[in-house]
């Protein structure tokens, strides 16, 4: 029954104008990353240095990049407006009522719901990732290690798939797409900010070599895996340690993001069954 | 009745908003084979009934009982509904947004396909279901809603006003359609409606809800007959002043004023209609009508609701 439902809920979410448009931008990202990255190579000098030395300057660098482009809130924006649509969206518009006249438990519903918004991210993804693989090594080449970039992919569908969850819990207890949408957004960039800070000051009691690091900055560090940030940012783990801008930022896998990616994941299913159970339908 | 007979049945059904109750200890009773008309006033709380009833809202306290099952979700598995105004994606095909309603009526594949293509042609709807549902008119939305209704050939149908909205011929091909398929597909039906001569036609029971708590129940035969108000009837004669001299002469008649066309209404209590009929004759007065009026349900339902 449940894959009946996900192909249906796939099928309508595919359908939606804005889905289609979702996936566009994913195969445009893809293809435009590597060219920034090579306009951004072209004989600019850093120090003295040429900053084309700097930069993954290679095909596997393109896909790194789109993948760092997608993620600068341009998916997610997009994202939270298809989890908003399907769920806030389809409860104004009585189209939910419609499909709750039916003996389908609602839990069930919201599962599919999911799933096919997880299975369209997958799917941006994928074309992110074959538009930049095939733009990259036409303008930059087919040098560079090409496997590194694809766990930072494969992260990046965790992080949506707990984005996804929180904004179908949101979606049912504001019931309304523009304050999903909007509010979705605002978080994320306060979250990004948020973050950055925590993590300077995570950075500088790693690096600033206090004979006493102060107190504030070692719960900084402490803190720092299990912000909502980190967790979000699970992806860049796969950027590797050479060569810079990303040398010493970032460049680790934080397993705590997981863990933390796991918990928003079930409390957004979970809290969104639960409300969704409790919600009157109109 | 033996609970196998029995389609649809609240009892204590209770919904409080606040301290408002909008749906007051409800106990309903649909018959397996019943077009059931579910009455009352705007804001009786038919929809908000209907709607416990299909478990889109929660409530209070009570049971709902559907074909003999009461779990909330299982117990939808014979049902289809409209609740007032089909929604559709309209974006989407009708064929479409069946298509989605199949799945969740468990039905894929080929089996959707077939009956998909059925209920369009149920409902007449085949040459337009390539079209988007958001360029149907609200005649056409409303079949195709019956046509999502019938997906996986349900045994109770519940219409909430299923004939809102809608221009005369929109009106009446919904009332033919409901009508058929309660006669032709052996669906029960439940039908909310304000609209009583709509109810009259169609349905066979009625129960009236008022504030929430239903004010009768039966059959709409029995309660035509109940309340024992007198029979009335319209007397015309090209001699008008003879036949009112005559009825004014009669045991057991009362003049009611002017009736339709110019005829005299007469209320009759204590004298059947042959009786009349008979000593009209005896006092040789020209008559060219005697028309009985029947009580209707609007007379019913202003006396249960007054």
């Amino acid at each position: 029954m449940i894959a009946l439902l996900v192909q249906a809920e796939f099928r309508k979410l595919f359908s939606r104008s804005s889905a289609r448009l979702g996936l566009v931008l994913s195969v445009v990202i893809g293809v435009l990353a590597p060219a920034l990255l090579r306009s951004v190579g072209g004989g600019l000098e850093v120090n003295g240095e040429n900053l084309q030395s700097m930069l993954p300057y290679h095909g596997a660098g393109g896909v790194a990049w789109a993948l760092e482009l997608r993620n600068l809130h341009i998916l997610q924006a997009v994202l939270l407006v298809l989890a908003a649509s399907s769920l806030a969206g389809e409860l104004n518009a009585r189209t939910l009522r419609e499909d709750l006249v039916r003996p389908v438990r609602r839990d069930a519903v919201l599962l599919a719901k999911w799933l096919s918004l997880v299975l369209w991210d997958a799917a941006s993804l994928g074309l992110t990732l074959v538009a930049s693989a095939a733009s990259g090594a036409a303008l930059l080449g087919v040098d560079g290690d090409w496997m590194v970039p694809l766990p930072g992919y494969a992260a990046s569908l965790a992080a949506d798939a707990g984005l996804l969850a929180l904004a179908l819990l949101a979606s049912i207890v504001l019931q309304s797409v523009p304050a999903v949408v909007g509010g979705g957004l605002l978080l994320t960039v306060l979250d990004r900010f948020v973050g950055l800070g925590v993590w300077g000051l995570a950075m500088a009691s790693e690096n600033l070599g206090l004979e006493e690091t102060p107190a504030f900055l070692k719960m900084a560090a402490q803190i720092w895996p299990w912000t909502p940030y980190a967790a979000f940012g699970v992806w860049k783990g796969y950027r590797p340690a050479e060569p810079a801008p990303f040398q010493g930022i970032e460049g680790a896998w934080v397993w705590e993001g997981f863990v933390v990616l796991a918990i928003f994941t079930v409390v957004g299913l979970l809290g969104a069954k639960a409300k969704l159970d409790r919600t009157d339908v109109p | 009745m033996e609970p196998s007979e029995i389609a649809l049945r609240t009892q204590g059904l209770t919904r409080r908003y606040g301290r408002r109750e909008a749906v007051a200890e409800l106990d309903v009773s649909v018959n397996v084979g019943d077009v059931y008309g579910f009455l009352g006033p705007n804001g009786a709380g038919k929809t908000t009934a209907l709607r416990c009833m299909l478990g889109l809202i929660r409530y209070d306290s009570g049971r709902v009982e559907i074909f003999g099952e009461t779990d909330p979700v299982k117990r939808l598995a014979k049902v289809g509904a409209i609740v007032e105004t089909p929604s559709f994606h309209a974006w989407m095909s009708g064929r479409d947004n069946l298509r989605q309603a199949a799945a969740y009526a468990s039905l894929s594949g080929a089996e959707a396909d077939a009956e998909i293509q059925r209920v369009l042609e149920r409902v007449g709807l085949t040459e337009r279901a390539k079209d988007p549902a958001g360029s149907y008119s609200l005649g056409m939305r409303q079949r195709l809603g019956i046509a999502r209704a019938l997906l996986g050939r349900p045994k109770l149908l519940v219409l909430d006003e299923p004939t809102n909205g809608l221009d005369p011929r929109g009106m009446h091909e919904v009332r033919e359609l409901v009508r058929s398929l309660a006669l032709n597909d052996r669906i029960t039906i439940v039908i909310s409606s304000h609209l009583l001569a709509e109810v009259q036609q169609i349905c066979n029971r009625v129960g009236i809800l008022q504030d929430g708590r239903l004010r009768a129940e039966g059959s709409v035969a029995s309660l035509l007959a109940a309340g024992g108000a007198a029979p009335i009837v319209d007397v015309g004669s090209p001699d008008r002043a003879a036949l009112e001299a005559a009825l004014r002469g009669m045991a057991g008649v009362e003049l009611a004023g002017m009736g339709a066309e110019g005829r005299i209404r007469v209320l009759h209590p204590g004298l059947d209609l042959p009786g009349l009929t008979a000593a009209l004759v005896r006092a040789n007065v020209p008559i060219d009508a005697i028309v009985p009026l029947r009580r209707d349900l609007e007379e019913v339902f202003l006396e249960v609701t007054r």
